[in-house]
Parts: structure tokens; sequence; C-alpha cells
């Protein structure tokens, strides 16, 4: 495991950050610089068919929430800050300086949300019709996803780091380029990634060496008056040292296609990461491929019917190849979780809305199961 | 540990507040959509380009119900138009712009 350095608690520094962003924005706001509030809340009731299941992930009532401020303090210089609260308490999504000289060229320095994938531009739940994150970016709120089983995702989203990042756009015609390459401290963890450490220790590399990604997206900027809405396709990719001793490498990469036609928006994605296991962890038996991998896509369809109600569907798939590590029980080297997901969003009342999901789970090393998520939740 | 949570949540408050006028905060909520019916023919045609992108990464409410003044929409474009997949032209976000600064003079921002 890896060691915590002692530089105080992390809950006490979000905390007087959370305090001096708040006095910032009220100062700016006094001084004549524009600033936004913005966020959401929503409640979610995991109803899972199976008891054994239900030790296996976070079932019952979860909360997700954020508050974000923004403050543009001038024509080319902005602050924001994004806090959330879930599984993992509070943390701080982002909180970041952005300096916006020229459309090509733009820089964001601090604690940054990283875009990886699609699905980065629409993880708040007032952004997405499904109650849950697709499997090869979920953050917790899946089953087995302990770190002896599949460890959470291919890239948990919000992929929160610490670091700079270079980015901008170009029109050919109408269709947006938009780039972006980053270097940030990375992913942390030993044996695997620690996906815990990422979020509770302090925020500085464990190692020597940053991290560097980056991502290409291509959209079609449609006119209201085409059938064809908004077509985008991207590509993002990040690698790195992940151990104190910056020994153990990982690497992932990801593709994305969305499309809107009519009223029907589709989308999929596909991510990949492969990442070093340590040799000198105790396994039982002696390891012929010091790594493994991981990857999974999903693919989904939603369609609004009317101003209150909309309905999605999505089929997603997450398999991990590889020895398990040591103290995995269950988990054998060939593994795959396949979910199927349809649900209903009601929104009885304009910045409320209603999640109504069934899911079939089915795992090749764990049990089956069916569940139910009833959410309710608002944003502004 | 208090004491500094209390500070945050005065100085949110402060923040939420300096708009003068508490109708105008924008954590009302309020509706997400405009009606459209009584403004000019050049603006009634920008309102659905407006709908369409401004949809697109967070509920059109948001924006309905920002109080912003022209110059205060166009720095705030700015960052928007420039995130990825927003699919924004220049000529789009021109078009935009003139429909929400049309929104804040009705507003009497």
């Amino acid at each position: 495991m890896m060691v915590a350095q002692d530089h105080g608690s992390p809950r006490i520094r979000l905390r007087a950050g959370l305090a001096l962003l708040s006095l910032l924005a009220a100062g700016a706001a006094r001084a004549g610089s524009s600033t936004t509030v913005s966020g959401s809340v929503y409640a979610d009731y995991w109803w899972i068919q199976k008891r054994e299941v239900q030790q296996r992930a976070p079932s019952s009532v979860t909360i997700d929430a954020a508050v974000k401020v923004g403050v543009d303090v001038s024509d080319d210089v902005a602050f924001s800050t994004k806090a959330c609260m879930s599984c993992h308490g509070i943390e701080l999504e982002h909180i970041q300086m952005e300096y916006m000289p020229k459309t090509w060229f733009n820089v964001a320095a601090g604690r940054l949300a990283l875009p990886f994938g699609e699905y980065s531009n629409r993880i708040d739940p007032s952004s997405h019709k499904t109650v849950s994150a697709p499997l090869v970016y979920d953050m917790g709120r899946m089953a087995y996803g302990e770190k002896t089983a599949f460890n959470l995702g291919v890239v948990p989203l919000p992929y929160t780091d610490t670091g700079v990042m270079v980015y901008g756009q170009r029109f050919l015609g109408k269709v947006q380029a938009w780039y972006g390459v980053y270097g940030v401290g990375g992913f942390r963890g030993s044996n695997d990634v620690d996906w815990t450490a990422m979020r509770s220790l302090y925020y500085t590399d464990t190692n020597r060496l940053p991290s560097v990604g980056g991502r290409l997206a291509l959209t079609l900027a449609a006119e209201p008056t085409w059938w064809l809405g908004d077509v985008s396709v991207g590509a993002s990719g990040v690698t790195g040292r992940y151990d104190r001793d910056a020994t153990l490498r990982y690497e992932a990469w990801g593709a994305d296609a969305s499309v809107r036609i009519e009223k029907f928006t589709f989308r999929g994605e596909y991510a990949f990461r492969r990442t070093d296991l340590s040799p000198s962890a105790s396994y039982p038996y002696e390891l012929v491929d010091t790594w493994f991998r991981k990857d999974g896509w999903y693919a989904e369809v939603e369609r609004p019917f009317g101003s209150y109600l909309a309905l999605v569907y999505r089929w997603d798939t997450l398999h991990r190849q590889g020895a398990p590590l040591a103290g995995a029980t269950e988990l054998t080297p060939d593994s795959t979780i396949t979910r199927q997901t349809a649900g209903i969003v009601v929104t009885p009342a304009s910045n409320v809305f209603v999640k109504l999901s069934w899911e079939q789970w089915r795992a090749s090393d764990f049990a089956d199961f069916q569940s139910i998520h009833f959410g309710i939740g608002g944003a502004f | 540990m208090i004491t500094v949570f209390q500070v945050a949540a005065l100085s949110l408050q402060l923040t939420l507040s300096t708009g003068d006028d508490p109708g105008k905060d924008a954590r009302d909520g309020g509706p997400d959509s405009i009606d459209v019916s009584g403004y000019p023919a050049d603006q009634k045609a920008r309102y659905p380009l407006y709908q369409q992108k401004c949809s697109k990464c967070h509920p059109l409410a948001r924006s309905v119900n920002s109080r912003f003044t022209a110059a205060e929409w166009k720095r705030y474009m700015k960052r928007m138009v420039r995130r990825p997949n927003a699919g924004v032209t220049d000529e789009q976000a021109g078009e935009i712009f003139e429909f929400l600064k049309f929104y804040s003079s009705k507003l009497g921002l």
C-alpha cells in the first residue's frame, strides 16, 4: 500500500480552499467580474435482487451532489472550482485557473477535470439520462468493483488530477477540431492503481515522473434546420508511472463517437488500459506476464418524448485479462461483466428530474443479478 | 474546522446575493424555456439554435435563469464554445450571443 505523506488533513485543506474560492468569487462579483454558480443534487436508491451481491456493491441510498463557482475575471482569465459530494465524501472535482488568449491556445492549471472520452463532458447527473456511468468509466457505483475484483473501470470519471493542460480548437468549415494535451501527477498505487488514494491523499505526485495525456475531438457543428444533429468522433490517451519508485507503467486509450439523428442520440465508446503488476507482490505462483489489460465499451441510445419524458437504453461491458491480484479469490485471468440498462427519465418540473432504471448484470466470475435504480435530482 | 466551513458558507452566500435583487438570483431555478412569441423575427429565428447548442452539456434552464449582461454573456460564452465537442462555429456563437444580448435587454440588465 502507498504511504500517505503527512502534510496535514486533506479535508481541512479542502474546506480552506472552498472558503478561499468563495471569498474570491464574492470579491470578484463585487469588482464587476461575472460570477456563475451552478450545481446539482441527485439521490439514488439502488435495489439489488440478490443479498450476496448487495455486499459487493454500494446498494441502497447514495447521493451525488455538486456546486460549481466560476468567475470570469477578465476577457482572457477565468477561475472556477467545483466541489462534489458522493460516496467518497466531499471532494474538489476541480479548482483551476484558465488563461484563454487565443481560440487555438488556452492554458488551464490547477486541479483539473481531464478530458478522457465523450462521457467526461457529461458526468453531472443532470447531463446524462442513465443512472450510472458506463462500466469503463465507473468510479465506485458498480458491483464487483473491489480492488481484488475489477477495481473499478478503465479510467474512472471524472478523472481529476493536478497539473497543466494546453488546449484549443480550429474550425475546418463546420467541423470543430478540439485538442488538448496535459501533464499531471498521474495515477497512484503499488500493485494496480489505488483509486481511493487518487482522491483521499495529498494532491502531490507520488513519484518523480509526471503523466502525460491528451484528447482530440472532431465535431460537425449542425444547424437546427438539419435532420442530422452534431456528429462527434474523438480519441483520448494517457500514460505514466503509478508507483512511488516510478517503475510500474500504465497506458490508457479510448475512442468515441456520438451522433444525433432527428430526436435520437446515439453514443459509443471503447476504452483500454494496460497496467504493470508488481513482480515483488506476493503471488502464490510465478507471474508469466507482469501486466494485465482491462478494456470495454458501451453503446447507448436515448430519445426524448415531448418535454417531460425521455427513454434510454445502454449495453456495456468490461473485460479484464491477466493475473488477478494477490488475495483475489474469485477473479480468473479472463473475466467479463456485461450489463444492460433500460431507463426512463421524467422531468415533472423545470430543473427537476426523476430517473428509473432496470439493469441486468451478467458476470463470468461472479453471480448474475438484476437491479433497479430509482432517484430524484435537480440542477440549477 | 467549523469556522472555516462557516466562512465558506457565509462568503458563498455573499457571492450568491451579489446581484442586488434577490429575485434575480440564479438559484431561483425557474423555467427551462423562453417565451419568444413577442420577439422580433430575427430573434425568433435564433432561438432554436440557442436551444440546441446550449442544452448539449447542461440543462437549458441554467442559461435561461442566468442574469448576465451582454458583456458577461460574451465572456461566459467564450469559455463554453471552447469546450470539447461543443460544436459551435464562430458564426453560430455570434447568432447565440445576439439572442442572449437581446434577452438580457428584455430583462432590463
